[in-house]
């Protein structure tokens, strides 16, 4: 039955990423001869569409996914860290309804289609770039007013415990002064496994928790304090969304 | 500028620098694992050392073989047995 519903799963999913870029086919031609910048926020803009309908309307089919915004309001483009379950995840976060760019190793932007759109769009390749590059290009991204989504656990965990974060984002935070913001996500820690296969189907939880704002990541004395003070703040908060779904 | 020294002069870096509790600084942990410093930190680590003990690790091989807080006290413990004039520019 789960091996059904899972190929159930991929097969809309699939099939709607061919539909939805099939139909933006000469819209997505335009983009791409405009300059840059534009090209690159206009398409972070599909992208966040794509990711919206595909977990609102087509995976609503498989399980639900609840949104709480505890953020308070602040969207000043900065860094969005989010803990690291499953491939899912950079599908989910686009929940949040903000445009941005994802840092990726070098291997998802080689994925036929939305591996090419993630490229065009100037997500970040924080494996293959040097630290100067990615600082750069990041720079550019927050310029335009967009965020920047990145996974600092590097890989993802398969499971309810965070990996240790790497701090190379965070330095990027600090130097370019700009706030940090945290996004929870629970309950997909097997959906799907690192095989691609649903293990489980169940409702996921997403929290968009207060972020930190620049002045603090200013004060903090290096990146390692504050990669540390943000992994406590979710490692919390997981806990009690995991508990949560559970009951 | 005797070992026990050598360890707080050490230790104040990493409760500078990265907000350790005294008490998580034992000998025998392990500086990737234990404190989880990466390849950044472990830079901002050299930083704060070169700056503590006023000397240039650069071209220094040994800090890069460092596995544990005792790998760095007993660095530093040679390196000023070999230069002393490092622990003159400490006092």
């Amino acid at each position: 039955m789960i091996f059904l519903r899972s190929t159930a799963f991929w097969f809309l999913t699939l099939l709607f990423m061919v539909i939805y870029w099939l139909v933006l086919a000469l819209p997505v031609f335009v983009i791409l001869c405009l300059p840059t910048g534009r090209r690159q926020h206009l398409l972070r803009v599909l992208l966040l569409g794509f990711g919206l309908l595909e977990v609102r309307i087509v995976w609503r089919i498989f399980f639900k996914v609840s949104f709480r915004d505890l953020s308070g309001g602040l969207r000043e483009p900065g860094i969005v860290i989010v803990n690291h379950r499953a491939a899912t995840d950079a599908f989910l976060i686009s929940v949040l309804g903000l445009s941005m760019a994802q840092t990726v190793n070098g291997w998802p932007m080689r994925l036929p289609v939305i591996g090419w759109m993630a490229h065009w769009a100037g997500y970040l390749d924080i494996t293959g770039w040097s630290y100067e590059k990615l600082k750069g290009r990041a720079q550019k991204i927050l310029e335009a007013g967009d965020m920047i989504a990145s996974y600092p656990e590097g890989t993802r965990s398969e499971g309810k415990k965070m990996n240790p974060f790497h701090s190379g984002i965070f330095q990027v935070a600090k130097e370019l002064e700009v706030p940090v913001y945290m996004l929870c996500i629970a309950g997909n820690q097997f959906m799907p496994d690192r095989k691609f296969r649903f293990r489980e189907f169940r409702d996921l939880a997403v929290r968009f928790l207060e972020p930190v704002p620049k002045e603090e990541v200013r004060e903090c004395p290096t990146a390692y304090v504050l990669k540390k003070k943000v992994f406590r703040r979710m490692e919390e908060e997981l806990a009690e969304m995991d508990e949560e779904l559970e009951k | 500028m005797n070992r026990e020294e050598i360890i707080k002069a050490v230790n104040s870096i990493f409760i500078e620098r990265f907000e350790m509790d005294e008490s998580e600084l034992t000998p025998e942990k392990r500086i990737a694992d234990d404190l989880q410093l990466d390849s950044l930190d472990i830079v901002d680590m050299i930083v704060g050392l070169q700056q503590r003990f006023k000397i240039n690790l650069r071209e220094n091989k040994e800090i890069r073989n460092v596995r544990t807080l005792d790998d760095v006290y007993n660095l530093f413990e040679q390196l000023i047995r070999e230069h002393p004039e490092i622990a003159e520019k400490l006092q």
